[in-house]
């Protein structure tokens, strides 16, 4: 026996070390996927502690230096009421990744407990469920996002949850599918046959074998709920002034693209930045966390 | 020996290797070999010796390696630094391959005549591919065109043996069976007419069975149409069955070359030698099976010296730092081996013992040969001690009709995967199964163990009928432990193995100091080292984490072990080590066993009683001895005479046909289809279950089978057997 025990490649707790080495050369090999994952560390940063880098308000409103155009003082330029663009854009900023992070968090939570039921329940639970997915499936996301606003009332609240209530259909049809082929394999049976309650064999055994992809989306899905939010603020069913929401300070510059370019360039720039960064990271992760790359990797 | 002057392929100190973030892979490095005109070459080696890479970087499929070396050498054509449209047009016209899983290998959405004569297009006209060709839309210019490469199509699939080809040439992939497809993708090889094929692993994801058909095709093509061949396995039967010659592969280099009897009867190189001693020899029953000690390397350094240095036997120091010099050994054979007499003189001097050393008899273990479950003639079971395990009248039944709608118009289809099974285990005994694919052992499995509930019929574990696993007791759970057929399917890959193992342990409610103990104490029993408890599944050789689950199955020390084909897919050396383990814990901790598996070999080895099935139902029993001597159902017979043999000077019998569909279960005897003795009276009755001695067949002939399989010597080709299909 001793044979077989010398030879394996690996010492004991090297698990994490190879996961490094992954991340290290797809980041190496990729570096698109370097430049999402940088803007979207920048974003994050800006938004934590950004505010206390500003001497500005975001909402005072200081009616003596409107319209000033980009100087020292305000890099950015200031807007109609005389506030600091700047500021309102790092406000904005948390406001913008606060939601994004909220929505996608609801959602994938949803989306995976419907997964994950209907796929291992299967029979008429299933039926049920994945009806349920298909009829939100028909409906256009944002449409139905904005019909819910608008029934709602127009604030931050109700934006975050119309969005989260359109989005988990997807979620829920690559978790189905997902269980449906992991539940098949042998250690799921094995788990069964030594009486592992469905609710373990659900959180041991499938959840973490399915949660890859949903990864993946979900990081794709943070620049799109950005995206969203920012719709719904400029057709003023989110965010209402002053808040310093990105699609708000849009609605409001937009009155003066011809004198005052940068009210409506800078937070247009920042929500391409920000889609940008999310889909170049979710790309990256999508081949990091590629089932195939990852057996050829163990088989090597 | 068709050793021309100028052999057909000619591989010369071939390197093909692959660069990796972690290094370079030298999975072929060094390989010469020759292959001639009309000729069949074997090349053997575990998984991990080079030789699918080796095949691979002949027809031009080596990416993403690299050849960094070497030539080959196609009919006077140089292979390895030909532009791609040279290549291009040789795999066109002369150079054909087959892969191992034909349920990958055709195209799903085409019929498998569009994909024939796609391939015979591309033979007559090998330069000309337009673009709506590309796209696949005008195949064909006029359909006098159309219907000639029809015709075509159809004589190939009669060619490879599939029947009714006309009807047949419609339809796609997913409507053949296992078999079929693989002949398909012979037929598709051979519409470029090739000089040679490659098959690499042709054989391995069939039944033996369907295997003897195929390799019956192989060598039959080279009879009609002199197409070399060029044979990639791991079987040391397959060779022996089929290949003229035989290229032992390990670490990419060439061990040993030479006639196939030659090399099989006396081997020379240790490598080989060990390749052979791990084989189950169908009369060694029971016994200890030698196995070939390590395992293959994850990767071979680039430092000199014999790459098998490692897990040989004989290695002297020598054989770590200077390259073994080729010794060519009289007789066309050429042997790696730096130390060839010292190996002779030793092998020679401790023959004998190495074969037999450790006969394991089963003492205390007094398996009730006699004391038969059968079919409801006469369970003559002792009533105060239950068997471990019953099955009684057991049948499963699915539905497969799609639809409500399909259901009203043609009725229900119903398929019998188990029909009436009955068997009971006693204590300390072991029982195996075995059938080709689709007989409905796994069903089995999957019924005792409660994946499944039974339609009809009762499972009794211990005198007491069970039902599914939710209705049974965490006792009756942990009374039966099970091994899957896939290791690396049957562990969690995102667990550790400690947890996998701790998995049954936790639902009986084992504190943590005790399960850590016990852990411990099985990783010891299956003979792995304690550090293994914290790696992960990936870290694992195919047979380490067999040992794994092994561990797992009997955690709980169960009183019944069920082994669902416990070595398919195991090399050689490694599954001589999983079954001499499986045969020493059973053993030791007395446990009663039933070991399923397609593999007779396998079975009779490990059993001390054998149920054969067909179609569900159970067409023999007996002992294991008995069937392997003297079968007395002609399936059984069918089964031993289809398994490819080293030593044997027969060759294996091809049983005609395959196994017809369970929905539409042939009358009679089920298996009068393919019967090669079947008498009018099989197609209208039902045959009764007959005794023979200690045998049970289900056969109206059982009696004269019995008979003819003892005078069936070896050597007499018996007439009645047609071995065409």
């Amino acid at each position: 026996m001793s044979s077989e025990t010398g030879t394996s490649t690996q010492a004991p707790g090297s698990v994490d070390r190879s996961v490094l080495e992954r991340v290290r050369s797809e980041l190496r090999g990729n570096p698109l996927t370097l430049a999402g994952a940088l803007i979207v560390t920048g974003l994050a940063a800006v938004a934590i502690v950004g505010p206390v880098l500003t001497p500005y308000d975001p909402t005072t409103q200081e009616l003596a230096n409107r319209l000033q155009s980009p100087s020292l003082a305000h890099p950015l330029g200031t807007d109609q009421l005389g506030r600091d663009v700047m500021t309102r854009l790092v406000y904005g900023a948390r406001i913008s990744l606060g939601i994004a992070i909220a929505v996608t968090a609801i959602r994938v939570v949803i989306g995976t407990t419907v997964g994950l039921v209907a796929g291992y329940a299967g029979g008429w639970v299933d039926e049920a469920l994945m009806r349920l997915v298909d009829v939100q499936l028909a409906f256009p996301g944002l449409v139905l996002a904005l019909v819910v606003a608008g029934i709602l009332g127009p604030s931050l609240r109700n934006v975050m949850l119309a969005l989260a209530v359109v989005g988990w259909a997807t979620y829920a049809r690559v978790v189905r599918g997902s269980v449906l082929s992991v539940k098949e394999r042998e250690y799921v049976h094995a788990a069964k046959l030594v009486g592992t309650p469905p609710r373990r064999i659900a959180r041991r055994h499938l959840l973490p074998n399915v949660i890859n992809p949903v990864i993946v989306l979900a990081t794709l899905n943070l620049g799109t709920v950005v995206l969203a939010t920012a719709g719904l603020s400029f057709i003023g069913l989110g965010a209402q002034p002053p808040t310093p929401e990105w699609g708000t300070m849009l609605a409001g510059g937009r009155n003066y693209l011809r004198s005052a370019w940068w009210l409506v360039n800078a937070p247009g720039v920042a929500i391409v930045l920000t889609v940008l960064g999310f889909n170049l990271l979710g790309d990256g992760l999508r081949d990091l966390l590629d089932p195939r790359q990852q057996s050829r990797l163990e088989e090597v | 020996m068709t050793v021309a002057s100028d052999p057909l392929l000619d591989v010369e100190n071939l390197h093909t290797h692959f660069r990796t973030d972690e290094g370079t892979v030298r999975a072929v490095d060094g390989a010469s070999f020759t292959v001639g005109e009309g000729e069949i070459v074997g090349i053997v080696g575990e998984s991990g010796s080079g030789k699918s890479v080796t095949g691979r970087s002949i027809i031009g499929l080596e990416s993403p390696g690299e050849i960094v070396e070497g030539s080959i050498t196609f009919d006077g054509t140089e292979l390895t630094d030909a532009s791609p449209a040279t290549r291009r047009r040789l795999r066109g016209t002369s150079i054909s391959m087959v892969f191992q899983d034909p349920n990958t290998t055709l195209n799903p959405v085409f019929t498998v005549g569009e994909q024939i004569q796609e391939s015979l297009k591309v033979h007559a006209d090998p330069d000309r591919q337009r673009l709506l060709e590309y796209l696949g839309v005008p195949l064909f210019r006029s359909r006098s065109e159309w219907s000639g490469y029809r015709e075509r199509a159809i004589e190939l699939m009669e060619q490879v043996g599939i029947a009714d080809p006309g009807d047949r040439i419609d339809d796609y992939p997913h409507e053949f069976s296992g078999g079929m497809r693989q002949r398909v993708m012979l037929a598709i090889a051979l519409a470029a007419q090739p000089d040679l094929l490659i098959a690499d692993e042709p054989t391995t994801a069939l039944d033996t069975t369907t295997q003897a058909q195929i390799l019956e095709r192989l060598r039959e093509l080279r009879e009609t149409f002199g197409t070399a061949v060029l044979l990639i396995t791991h079987d040391l039967g397959v060779v022996a069955e089929t290949c003229d010659r035989v290229v032992v592969l390990y670490g990419g280099e060439v061990m040993e070359a030479g006639p196939t009897d030659r090399v099989l009867t006396e081997p020379s190189h240790p490598y080989t030698r060990g390749l052979l001693e791990c084989l189950i020899e169908a009369d060694d029953h029971g016994s200890r099976l030698s196995a070939i000690d390590g395992l293959v390397p994850d990767r071979f350094g680039s430092e000199p010296g014999c790459p098998f240095a490692s897990r040989c036997d004989h290695a002297v120091d020598e054989c770590r730092t200077v390259d073994p010099p080729v010794v060519d050994v009289g007789d066309d054979r050429r042997v790696a081996c730096g130390e060839l007499d010292r190996v002779r003189r030793r092998t020679e001097s401790d023959d004998g013992e190495t074969t037999v050393s450790g006969h394991a008899s089963r003492e205390g273990v007094v398996p009730r040969l006699l004391a038969f479950d059968g079919d409801g003639i006469d369970p003559d079971t002792d009533p105060h001690e239950h068997p471990v395990l019953e099955l009684e009248g057991v049948s499963k039944t699915y539905d497969t009709t799609d639809s409500t709608l399909e259901r009203l118009r043609s009725g229900r289809q119903l398929l019998r995967a188990v029909d009436g099974v009955d068997l009971a285990v006693e204590p300390g005994e072991t029982v195996g199964i075995v059938g080709e694919s689709g007989s409905g052992k796994s069903t089995i499995v999957r019924l005792l163990t409660g994946l499944e509930e039974p339609t009809d019929g009762e499972v009794r574990l211990d005198g007491t009928s069970v039902g599914s696993v939710d209705e049974r007791t965490r006792e009756q759970l942990a009374d039966v432990g099970v091994v899957f057929q896939d290791a690396r399917s049957s562990i969690n890959p995102r667990l550790t193995v400690a947890e996998a193992i701790a998995e049954p342990l936790v639902e009986a409610g084992w504190d943590e100091d005790r399960r850590e103990r016990r852990i411990e104490e099985l990783l010891e029993l299956v003979e792995l080292a304690p550090e293994y408890a914290q790696r992960r599944p990936h870290q694992l050789s195919g047979g380490q984490l067999q040992r794994v689950a092994i561990a797992r199955a009997i955690a709980l020390e169960p009183r019944l072990l069920v082994l669902d084909e416990p070595v398919s897919g195991l090399d050689v050396s490694i599954r001589a080590k999983i079954l001499n383990l499986l045969a020493d814990m059973r053993d030791r901790l007395g446990l009663t066993t039933v070991v399923i598996s397609h593999d007779l070999d396998v079975v009779t080895h490990l059993a001390d009683r054998v149920l054969v099935t067909y179609l569900g139902r159970v067409v023999e029993r007996g002992p294991a001895e008995t069937l392997c001597d003297r079968p007395s159902h002609p399936y059984t017979k069918a089964l031993y005479d289809a398994i490819p043999s080293v030593t044997g000077s027969e060759t294996a019998r091809a049983l005609a046909g395959e196994i017809p569909s369970p929905v539409n279960r042939p009358g009679g005897c089920a298996f009068h289809t393919r019967c090669p003795m079947a008498e009018p009276e099989c197609e209208a009755e039902d045959p009764a279950v007959t005794r023979v001695g200690e045998a049970r067949s289900r056969c109206h002939f059982a009696e004269s089978v019995a008979e003819r399989s003892t005078t069936d010597s070896p050597d007499s080709e018996s007439p009645d057997v047609p071995n065409s299909s």
